[in-house]
C-alpha cells in the first residue's frame, strides 16, 4: 500500500483506505444502472445455483418436508456410510464409469472421424446437406428419440423386426435387453450428437494453413498421408481439450438418455442404473431427500475434483489451461 | 493414363474444389465417402421418415400391410384427429408454445443484460461476477436442493415451473460476453462521446449490432424450452400444465389415449374411422418434431458460429 508523505503516520492508512472506498463507492455508483441491467441475472444464478449449492447441507441431516429445514435433525455422513455400504454403490459406479467408457471410445471419435470424411469432399451442396441433416437429432428430445427407437426396433411395430419377420428371420431383440444395452446407448449416444460435435472440429481443420498441404503436395504425400500427418495433428489440440473435457465428466452420464433408455424397465438397473438415475428415483419416487441429496454431493465433489484435475493437465499438455480464463 | 473427369460425380454429389488429376484410388475414396455419409444420410433420417410415412398411412391399409409409401394408401386422418378439440395435444400445444416463448424472450433478456455487465471489465466487481458464473458451470447442488427451492418459491405446479429456474446459463452469458468484447470499443467510445450512459449504449448500440449471437442464443433457449421434459414431470402434477413432450410420453410409454376417451366415441361417429392407436402415435411424435425441423436448418449459419464462440479454445 502507498502512503502519502503529506498524512501522518497512523493517520494515512485509514484516510487511504477510506479514500480509495468512497473512490469505489463514486465509481460504483457512476455504473449504478449496470449493476440495475445484471440484476436480474445475478439474481438467478443466487436463487437457482447458488441456493441449491447452500441446501447440500440436508445431505447431512435427516430431512423430511413435514419436519422443515430446522426441525430436521442433523445426521453427520451417515447417509453417505449408508450409500457406500450398500450394494448399490459398486453398481452405480461400475455401471456410470462403464458407459463413460464405452462413450469414450465408441461415441467421443465418431465426430473426428466424420469431420475427416466431410473435409475429403469438398465444399458443394452435398456437404452442407449431409451437415445440415447430422444437426437434425440434435434438437431432439430424448422422449422422441424413445419413440423413433419403439418404431425402428421394437418387436411388433419396429420395421426391423418387421422386415425380418417377413424374410423369415428371428426377431433381434434390442429395446428391454440387458446384453444390447450399452449398445442401444452408443448406438443413440452417436446418432443424436455425431452431426453437432463435428461443428467444432471442422473449424478446427478449416484453421489449419493451408501451405501446409501444398508442402506436402509438392513432397507427394498422397490424400491420405495428408490427412493423416497434416489434418488430424492440426487438430490434434481441440481432440486432446475435448478428450479431458470428456474424462472430467466421467460421473456424468447423459442422464436423460438414459433414464428414457430404461423406460420402465426395472431389469434394466442391473446393466443400465447410474448414479444420476438412483439419484432421480431415490429422491422424487421414493421421497429419500437426504439420502439422494449426499449422492449427488458425492457426484458433484468428485466432479470438481476431476475438473480440476483436468484443468492441470490441459495445462501440462497444451500450455493452456482448460480456459484461457474463465470469461 | 489420365482419368477422364466425369461429369455425373460432381452434378450427384457437389463439387470439388480442385479440379486436379486424380488417382485411381483418390477416385475410389471419393466414391466410397460419398456411399458413406449416404449412409450417415439415411441412418440418421430413416426413423423420421419411417414414422412421417407411418403417420400419413390410410387406417385400412395400415392394419393389414403396415407403412405405407405409396401416395394412393395416404391420408391425413391421423392429423385431423389430432388437431381436432378433442385432441390432448392441442391443449400441451400450446402450454409448450407459451413456456417457449415466455422462457425464450425472458431467458434473453435476462441473460443479454447480464452479459453486458459482465462484458464491462471496469465495472467494480468484475471478477467477482466472472468467477459466481464460472464455479456454476463446474459444480451445482443436485437434483433435490434444486428442486426444494423451487418448491419453496411456490413455483410447483404453475407456468412459471417451466420458465422461471430455466431463464439462463453461464454457457450462455460467456458467449454474449465474447460476442460483445469483440464488437469495435471505438463505437463505444464515439457514443459515449456523443452522451450516451452505458444502459442506452447496451439497448441502442450493443443489442441491434448482436443479432446473429442473439439468434443463436435465442434458438438454443427455445430448442431447451420446447423440449423440456424431465423438470416439468417433476415440478408439474396438474395435467392441464403438462407440456408436448409429457404428453408425448404418457401417450408413448403408457395406454393414454391421443383423445379423451369420451370425446373419442363421438370422434369415430363423426369419423367413420378413427385411425389406428399406432398411427396416430407417429402422427404425434411428428407435430412434436417439426416446428424445430423447420426453423433449425434457417439458424444453421448463427448457431454455428455460437458453438465456435463458446468453444473451449478458438
Amino acid at each position: 500500500m502507498t502512503t502519502h508523505a503529506a498524512a501522518g503516520p497512523g493517520q494515512s492508512a485509514t484516510s487511504t483506505w477510506r479514500a480509495r472506498l468512497a473512490k469505489l463507492g463514486r465509481k460504483m455508483w457512476f455504473y449504478r444502472y449496470l449493476y440495475l441491467l445484471a440484476l436480474p441475472g445475478v439474481l438467478y444464478f443466487l436463487v437457482f445455483s447458488y441456493l441449491p449449492m447452500w441446501g447440500v447441507v440436508i445431505a447431512f441431516k435427516d430431512f423430511r418436508l413435514f419436519r422443515g429445514f430446522d426441525g430436521s435433525p442433523w445426521v453427520g455422513f451417515e447417509h453417505f456410510t449408508f450409500f457406500f455400504s450398500s450394494p448399490n454403490f459398486p453398481r452405480l459406479l461400475r455401471n456410470t464409469i462403464l458407459i463413460s467408457g464405452f462413450n469414450l471410445a465408441l461415441v467421443f471419435p465418431a465426430p473426428i472421424i466424420l469431420a475427416l470424411l466431410l473435409n475429403e469432399i469438398g465444399d458443394g451442396w452435398f456437404k452442407r446437406f449431409v451437415q445440415t441433416v447430422s444437426y437434425l437429432p440434435h434438437f431432439i428430445s430424448w422422449i422422441v428419440v424413445g419413440g423413433l427407437l419403439t418404431y425402428t426396433f421394437s418387436l411388433s411395430m419396429g420395421v426391423v423386426n418387421i422386415q425380418l419377420q417377413r424374410l423369415g428371420l428371428e426377431p433381434w431383440q434390442i429395446l428391454g435387453n440387458k446384453s444390447a444395452f450399452y449398445g442401444l446407448v452408443v448406438g443413440t449416444g452417436i446418432w443424436k450428437e455425431i452431426g453437432w460435435e463435428t461443428i467444432i472440429y471442422l473449424a478446427a481443420i478449416a484453421g489449419i494453413n493451408p501451405e501446409l498441404y501444398e508442402a506436402a503436395k509438392v513432397d507427394g504425400a498422397n490424400r491420405f498421408q495428408r490427412a493423416l500427418q497434416i489434418t488430424l495433428p492440426g487438430i490434434s489440440a481441440v481432440i486432446v481439450i475435448m478428450l479431458i473435457l470428456q474424462i472430467s465428466a466421467i460421473l456424468n452420464s447423459n442422464f436423460l438418455q438414459i433414464l428414457i433408455l430404461q423406460g420402465s424397465d426395472a431389469s434394466l438397473y442391473e446393466v443400465g442404473d447410474v448414479i444420476d438415475t438412483w439419484v432421480y428415483r431415490a429422491g422424487f419416487l421414493k421421497s429419500q431427500l437426504s439420502l439422494a441429496t449426499a449422492v449427488g454431493l458425492f457426484k458433484g465433489v468428485v466432479g470438481l475434483v476431476l475438473v480440476y484435475f483436468a484443468n492441470k493437465a490441459a495445462n501440462r499438455l497444451t500450455g493452456q489451461g482448460l480456459w484461457s480464463r474463465p470469461a | 493414363m489420365k482419368i477422364p473427369n466425369s461429369p455425373i460425380l460432381p452434378a450427384l454429389f457437389g463439387r470439388r474444389t480442385q479440379k486436379v488429376r486424380q488417382t485411381l484410388g483418390s477416385r475410389l475414396f471419393d466414391i466410397l465417402n460419398v456411399l458413406v455419409l449416404w449412409g450417415l444420410v439415411l441412418f440418421t433420417l430413416g426413423p423420421f421418415l419411417y414414422i412421417l410415412f407411418g403417420s400419413i398411412t390410410e387406417a385400412d391399409y395400415y392394419r393389414v400391410h403396415g407403412v405405407a409409401l405409396d401416395p394412393a394408401h395416404w391420408s391425413l386422418a391421423s392429423y385431423e384427429v389430432l388437431l381436432s378439440t378433442a385432441s390432448r395435444l392441442v391443449p400441451a400445444f400450446n402450454v409448450t408454445l407459451l413456456t417457449t416463448v415466455l422462457g425464450t424472450g425472458l431467458g434473453l433478456m435476462v441473460t443479454a443484460s447480464l452479459a453486458f455487465a459482465v462484458s464491462r471489465t471496469e465495472l467494480p466487481g468484475h471478477n467477482l461476477l466472472v468467477w459466481m458464473l464460472f464455479f456454476t458451470m463446474i459444480f451445482n447442488g443436485g437434483m433435490v436442493p434444486f428442486y426444494l427451492v423451487v418448491d419453496g418459491l411456490g413455483l410447483t405446479n404453475t407456468i412459471w415451473a417451466m420458465v422461471i429456474p430455466f431463464l439462463s446459463d453461464a454457457w450462455f452469458v460467456f458467449i454474449l460476453v465474447k460476442f460483445f468484447e469483440s464488437l469495435p470499443q471505438e463505437l463505444f467510445d464515439a457514443a459515449r462521446i456523443d452522451g450516451c450512459s452505458e444502459v442506452e449504449l447496451f439497448f441502442r448500440i450493443v443489442l441491434p449490432l448482436s443479432k446473429p449471437v442473439l439468434a443463436t442464443i435465442g434458438l438454443f433457449f427455445a430448442v431447451y424450452f420446447w423440449n423440456q421434459w424431465f423438470w416439468p414431470m417433476v415440478f408439474v402434477q396438474d395435467s392441464q400444465l403438462h407440456p408436448l413432450q409429457v404428453v408425448l410420453r404418457a401417450i408413448l410409454s403408457t395406454m393414454m389415449p391421443v383423445v379423451n376417451p369420451n370425446a373419442a366415441v363421438q370422434q369415430a361417429r363423426q369419423m367413420a374411422d378413427m385411425p389406428p392407436v399406432e398411427v396416430m402415435r407417429m402422427a404425434a411424435i411428428v407435430v412434436t418434431i417439426i416446428p424445430i425441423a423447420i426453423v433449425y436448418p434457417f439458424l444453421q449459419r448463427y448457431f454455428v458460429k455460437g458453438v465456435l464462440i463458446g468453444a473451449v479454445k478458438e
